[in-house]
């Protein structure tokens, strides 16, 4: 009778583990997922990957994690982090602190050979073949991926910001060296 | 919280008798303020040179409204552009912020990059207008305060716009904007508070022009149908009070009640959810405007702004800056028009500028330190301070936190100062956003209680500036994200097609190469029968053949098949050269 009891509750909690794998199954790999959101989306391609969602998936595999130029120092922290691995440090040539760039292309220089348009990961090169094109800065990630096709050599790369939305207050260690609000430090007059 | 504090009352007529309630926390500093019986000063002597910022300090384009062409040295030489006062000079093409006035006759002579009154100091491309000796007022377009009243609230509120009005309390934000509001607004709230130290430059007002707030309050409580007007002053003002109620007494309207109510002195009663709160016992919930509880709040000098361009037509040109610190020989308010450059007014107040080492712009509290005296005076500018070393002395180095709490007793947003420092020290920015750091109102009353100097509101500054420009970068990254995925779909979806494409012209080629021998049927009638045996042995084809070998089959049949011809043809050849050569 034991022996009974046991194979049907056996049978109920592994038809309903059964039920439960295929009902609450997890499509792709979440992981992938919360690594994606990590990255800074720039879709640059300067971690040998074509994109931020390929280099998430071999981040899930395993890949070194200090591979994200544009993310930096901080990106690379957190996706040690997730991943409960040791940040590894930078690339030396890497280990600035990224200024967000975009690109700007000289209209008169342009001929329109459609070439940035195609190498733009994010679709913010608009214009047609032999038509002036532009970038939408809106959009543009500061990938540079179209200035090595461009065959003038009329993409430059300009600051995302300038003037006031640039600025911003720096961290105050203290009163003394705090240089924007109750500062106390000479002023330079001219 | 908000606790009723019963004794403290007017006991005046009605209006004047609300019960008043207090805000959590708050400081009682030094006050500091211009003695109340020193005169402002009206005829400061203009400047030769005045510099109007075509960039507000919230990094908003004005567009001028001459073409300026500056592109070779000869041309900015040339630039001579005559002006009147009170005459447009600047657009925002967004239609935003307010027109910039000429503050005085003259002639612009160019754009020039100055040091703007920004915190950061960042010069910022501005008109130059080189004044003139005669100044001369556009026609303004005066009207009666009956006339006001009886004109529609949109003409009003349009016209607040047009005379460039902004909040002169300190944040500069377009009034008409304020006004437009669709909310139903029952009370107009006046906020003569003034409790940051040293500024004294509303006080002077109630002081001296009255009537003129009461009657531009009464215009602003019919822009927005407001019935009540309640004008809050603190305490420290006993001038003022007895002023306006002077005034009042004389003022025969009955449109609107006007209470002017006394509020106790406490540091920032002025802040204008502070006020709220004192004056109705609400807390304006986050995310919500004043409007949302039936209220709107103006400053006294805006008020007055409001009077001079409907009642007299004329625009916001100029306002009072209180000028104050030890430094200063002669302190008082002084009317100043806008882009009158530091330096100008400060030697006009016999600064000695060789001693000064800082001049702050606004108040102790929120102001900031000017990096250059060239920057201009503009709309947003109510205090100038020029102190001692004695009197705001180089604070010591900042000291550890000992956790002693008086920030959160002190902070009238009743936020934790205290937790919020710590996030923001380590960069935390999540962490420091779930304590709502973004309701604070950077008053500074945490720095000024905190024994062990930390300049806390630098730190809320910093987490607020680093926390927008990650929702920023974030909302970006989610928008690449999404473009990319799309071109990434396009592109497999051509890719998708091409193979498609290859497919179908695989296929076909195959259901072809029956009909395609045909043709060479008929060309080669010679070989019919070879043929149709090799038709036949595609047609008849097994379908358990591989399809490859068979065409390879095919191809060497029809290859051969091309080769029988050409033999035929050749054969044929020699012979009818045999016969063209017998013809001749």
């Amino acid at each position: 009778m034991a022996i009974f009891i046991l194979l049907i509750l056996g049978l109920i909690f592994g038809a309903l583990l059964g039920f439960a794998a295929i009902r609450f199954k997890v499509e792709g790999n979440p992981l992938v997922e919360q690594l994606d959101a990590l990255l800074p989306q720039t879709q640059c391609g300067q971690c040998q990957y074509p994109g931020c969602k390929p280099y998430a998936e071999a981040l899930a595999q395993g890949d070194a994690v200090n591979k994200c130029v544009p993310g930096g120092q901080e990106t690379m922290e957190k996706i040690a982090e997730l991943l409960g691995v040791d940040p590894e440090p930078l690339a030396p040539e890497n280990d600035a602190i990224p200024v967000p760039t975009l690109v700007f292309i000289r209209e008169p220089d342009c001929i329109g050979c459609t070439k940035c348009i195609q190498a733009c990961p994010v679709d913010a090169i608009v214009g047609a073949a032999k038509h002036m094109h532009t970038v939408i800065q809106a959009d543009c990630t500061g990938c540079n991926l179209c200035i090595p096709v461009c065959p003038t050599d009329c993409i430059e790369i300009v600051p995302a910001k300038t003037g006031l939305a640039a600025w911003s207050p720096t961290k105050p260690e203290n009163f003394a060296t705090s240089v924007q609000y109750l500062q106390r430090i000479p002023i330079q007059w001219h | 919280m908000a606790l009723k504090s019963s004794n403290y009352r007017t006991t005046d007529n009605t209006p004047d008798q609300i019960p008043i309630y207090t805000f959590h926390g708050g400081i009682h500093p030094p006050q500091n303020k211009i003695p109340a019986n020193v005169p402002s000063q009206h005829n400061l002597k203009l400047a030769e040179k005045l510099y109007l910022p075509l960039i507000t300090t919230k990094g908003q384009k004005l567009t001028s409204k001459f073409s300026i062409s500056m592109e070779t040295p000869e041309q900015a030489q040339k630039i001579r552009i005559p002006v009147q006062k009170g005459q447009v000079i600047a657009e925002d093409p967004n239609g935003f912020v307010p027109p910039l006035h000429a503050p005085a006759s003259g002639t612009i002579i160019g754009i020039e990059n100055v040091s703007s009154s920004h915190p950061s100091g960042i010069s910022v491309p501005m008109l130059v207008l080189k004044t003139s000796p005669e100044q001369q007022w556009v026609d303004l377009p005066s009207m009666k305060f009956e006339e006001a009243l009886a004109s529609p609230a949109s003409d009003i509120i349009q016209k607040i716009f047009q005379a460039g009005i902004v909040g002169l309390g300190g944040a500069a934000f377009p009034t008409s904007i304020k006004l437009s509001t669709k909310k139903p607004i029952h009370q107009l709230i006046l906020n003569g508070a003034e409790c940051e130290p040293y500024i004294s430059c509303d006080d002077r007002l109630m002081q001296d022009k009255a009537m003129e707030i009461l009657q531009g309050a009464c215009i602003l409580a019919h822009a927005v149908s407001a019935t009540e007007v309640v004008i809050a002053i603190e305490d420290n003002k006993p001038e003022a009070i007895q002023s306006l109620k002077k005034q009042r007494s004389e003022f025969n309207q009955t449109k609107v009640t006007i209470g002017i109510v006394t509020i106790p002195t406490k540091y920032p009663s002025g802040g204008e959810k502070q006020l709220i709160e004192i004056l109705t016992g609400q807390q304006v919930p986050r995310g919500k405007l004043p409007a949302d509880l039936g209220l709107i709040v103006q400053n006294i000098a805006t008020t007055k702004a409001v009077y001079d361009a409907i009642i007299e037509g004329k625009p916001l040109i100029d306002r009072l800056v209180s000028l104050c610190g030890d430094k200063i020989p002669q302190s008082a308010n002084y009317l100043v028009p806008f882009g009158t450059p530091v330096r100008h007014l400060l030697t006009e107040a016999q600064v000695n500028l060789q001693q000064i080492k800082q001049v702050i712009m606004g108040g102790p509290m929120m102001g900031h330190n000017l990096l250059s005296l060239k920057t201009p005076i503009m709309k947003s500018c109510n205090c100038l301070i020029v102190p001692s070393e004695k009197e705001l002395p180089n604070p010591l180095n900042t000291l550890a936190c000992i956790r002693c709490g008086l920030c959160s007793e002190a902070c009238p947003v009743d936020l934790l100062p205290q937790q919020l420092y710590w996030h923001a020290k380590a960069e935390e920015w999540e962490k420091a956003d779930k304590l709502n750091l973004f309701d604070c109102i950077e008053c500074g009353a945490c720095a000024y209680v905190c024994p062990s100097k930390i300049p806390l509101v630098d730190y809320y500054r910093f987490a607020k500036s680093k926390t927008i420009d990650q929702k920023a970068d974030a909302i970006k990254g989610q928008k690449a994200r999404i473009h990319h995925e799309k071109k990434q779909a396009r592109l497999d979806q051509i890719e998708n097609e091409k193979a498609q494409r290859r497919k179908d012209r695989a296929v076909a080629a195959k259901q072809r190469q029956p009909q395609s021998a045909q043709p060479e049927k008929q060309d080669n009638k010679d070989n019919s029968q070879t043929l149709l045996a090799s038709n036949t042995t595609a047609s008849d084809a097994n379908p358990g053949v591989d399809p490859k070998k068979q065409a390879i089959a095919d191809a060497i049949e029809r290859v051969r098949q091309k080769k029988l011809a050409k033999a035929h043809l050749e054969q044929q050849i020699p012979e009818k050269t045999s016969e063209t050569g017998e013809t001749p």
